[in-house]
């Protein structure tokens, strides 16, 4: 079992009159090599309960088993070195946190850190840099001359560097022109493929739920309402109206046919699945 | 970073809350000039029971203020210890090289806890009270005089406004680049002064290129709605001088009144 969240919550900034719960109660789990996505409103929890993954957020009750490292509100921060390296996290923007001379000490500055030599991190970084379509001419330059399509690019690298089992997305499309959504989409799709890398990416877009999640879980004010496959997920429209998520865009075609009185073989997700099932419909 | 609360607003109804931000700002500062005039104990017990009222009005929980007082809690001992030994007159209870203990310096280094107690009491709850706008208000309507002798009170106003409204926004950011880096594999707060010295580039090159990314587009956006600076521009956010205010005045100058009194 890769994760598994038992009885979690946290408090930010508890005994204050700031206090506030962002992870109320969780329970889930998350197996080894699955592409999850998680979603929910903003200021659901979905960040801080992504926090916990690597242990840049402890618990306030309840424990976290990740890989066989358990933490609780008492593990202290020197325990949580290994932990770091196994579970790489892309934040929001994550081009925002470049800050070295060149593209390529950029992305090497991970592997640096979790204790590989000079030559052995920049030969990684380089590696990931083709990984994820960084030409070899920009790895010289500074990273903010880059586009921010490339910078993001940049900062994925240098996630990647560090060779993580498991890799946390924080809404990496953000801000991204279609085909640089597509082309990041494309990445994640054949680290899980290729990689076996156990994926949790955060989103609002359900057509990336469908088109690339296996299993889903949904958080709302901080509590687990939903926590498995994505087919299960999106077969009740109803449900996902009243907790102010979506259906992917096929699907909520596919859900207007149906009040117009259609029937489906279980609601199709994408376009693919709509257009085979509407032609032998329509046979 | 969420320990500090000087500078931090905290919502309520109660009477201060609702004081001209002027009148508060006035006042606190001249809070600070009265507490000099302190130099008894039944001065002291008037300004100390004063103060204790003025926290109380404020509806907000005692702890709170304590809290506030305990991040100075090293600044405000060591002054006491200085004043405690190296303070001549009165009796001489001990003496050690150039390390006395007098009567004189107890009494002067009580003294000097209470004054910086009570003044960063008076200034916690002004801040605790007002939120950071109006005191930018409060600020550029006391400093409009200072037009006369060609200061620019309108842009100083504008900047720390901007400044203000930015605060939370850049503590957030700092936060995340925070987290991105840990992520990344830096232990902050490791090693010698010099590692953890070098430790704040991952956090503070970013932190530039964005503030200043977001000058920019700031400066682009303001310009597209109209800004040209100046005094022409008009004031949205009106302030207005109530009974309370004028009530708040007149409790301090009898305040004064009383202590200059009691003063021996």
């Amino acid at each position: 079992m890769a994760i598994e969240f038992k009885h979690v919550s946290y408090t930010y900034q508890a005994g204050t009159p700031f206090e506030q719960q962002a992870l109320d109660d969780i329970s889930v789990k998350i197996k080894d090599g699955s592409f999850t996505a998680l979603v929910g409103h903003t200021g659901s929890g979905k960040s801080t309960f992504i926090q916990h993954l690597n242990g840049l957020l402890k618990p306030t009750a309840g424990e976290i088993h990740i890989n066989g490292q358990l933490i609780t509100p008492q593990t202290k921060n020197k325990e949580l070195d290994d932990l770091r390296h196994q579970v790489g996290i892309l934040f929001q923007f994550s081009e925002n946190q470049l800050f070295e001379e060149t593209v390529l000490k950029d992305i090497a500055f991970a592997p640096k850190n979790f204790g590989k030599s000079e030559s052995e991190a920049e030969d990684l970084a380089r590696a990931k840099a083709k990984l994820v379509g960084i030409d070899d001419q920009l790895l010289e330059r500074s990273p903010f001359e880059l586009s921010g399509g490339q910078m993001r690019r940049v900062a994925l690298a240098g996630i990647l560097a560090m060779e993580p089992q498991i890799l946390v997305l924080d809404e990496p499309l953000i801000g991204l022109d279609p085909v640089g959504k597509r082309e990041t989409m494309r990445i994640f799709k054949q680290l899980h493929e290729n990689e076996k890398m156990t994926i949790l990416i955060v989103t609002h877009n359900m057509d990336d739920v469908a088109d690339y999640a296996d299993q889903v879980i949904a958080l709302e004010r901080g509590k687990l309402i939903a926590a498995q496959s994505k087919q299960e997920f999106f077969s009740d429209p109803q449900w996902l109206y009243q907790h102010h998520l979506g259906l992917p865009r096929a699907a909520e075609f596919a859900a207007q046919l149906m009040q117009k009185g259609m029937q489906w073989d279980g609601l199709p997700l994408n376009v693919d699945e709509l257009a085979r099932q509407l032609v032998t419909k329509l046979k | 970073m969420s320990n500090i609360i000087l500078g931090r607003y905290i919502d309520g109804g109660s009477i201060i809350h609702r004081m001209d931000s002027r009148a508060k700002l006035i006042l606190s500062l001249y809070f600070i000039v009265i507490v000099f005039l302190c130099n008894n104990w039944q001065t002291y017990a008037l300004l100390g029971i004063f103060t204790l009222a003025c926290v109380l009005l404020s509806k907000i929980k005692m702890s709170f203020f304590i809290k506030g007082v305990r991040p100075l809690i090293g600044l405000i001992l060591i002054t006491v210890l200085l004043q405690l030994f190296f303070t001549s007159g009165g009796t001489v209870y001990w003496q050690w090289g150039p390390f006395k203990l007098t009567s004189f310096g107890i009494i002067n280094s009580i003294y000097i806890f209470c004054r910086i107690v009570l003044i960063v009491l008076m200034s916690t709850l002004l801040t605790v009270t007002t939120t950071p706008l109006e005191i930018a208000d409060g600020l550029e309507s006391l400093m409009a005089p200072l037009r006369k002798i060609k200061v620019p009170v309108d842009e100083i106003a504008l900047m720390i406004s901007i400044a203000l409204r930015f605060v939370p926004t850049l503590m957030d950011e700092t936060q995340k680049i925070i987290n991105a880096q840990r992520a990344r594999g830096v232990n902050f707060g490791e090693g010698n002064l010099f590692k953890q010295a070098k430790m704040l580039i991952p956090i503070l090159i970013p932190l530039f290129v964005n503030s200043i990314k977001r000058a920019e587009d700031l400066a682009v956006a303001m310009e597209a709605r109209g800004y040209q600076g100046g005094p022409n521009r008009t004031k949205y956010r009106q302030q207005h001088w109530h009974l309370v205010d004028t009530v708040g005045i007149v409790v301090f100058l009898a305040l004064t009144g009383g202590l200059m009194l009691l003063r021996g």
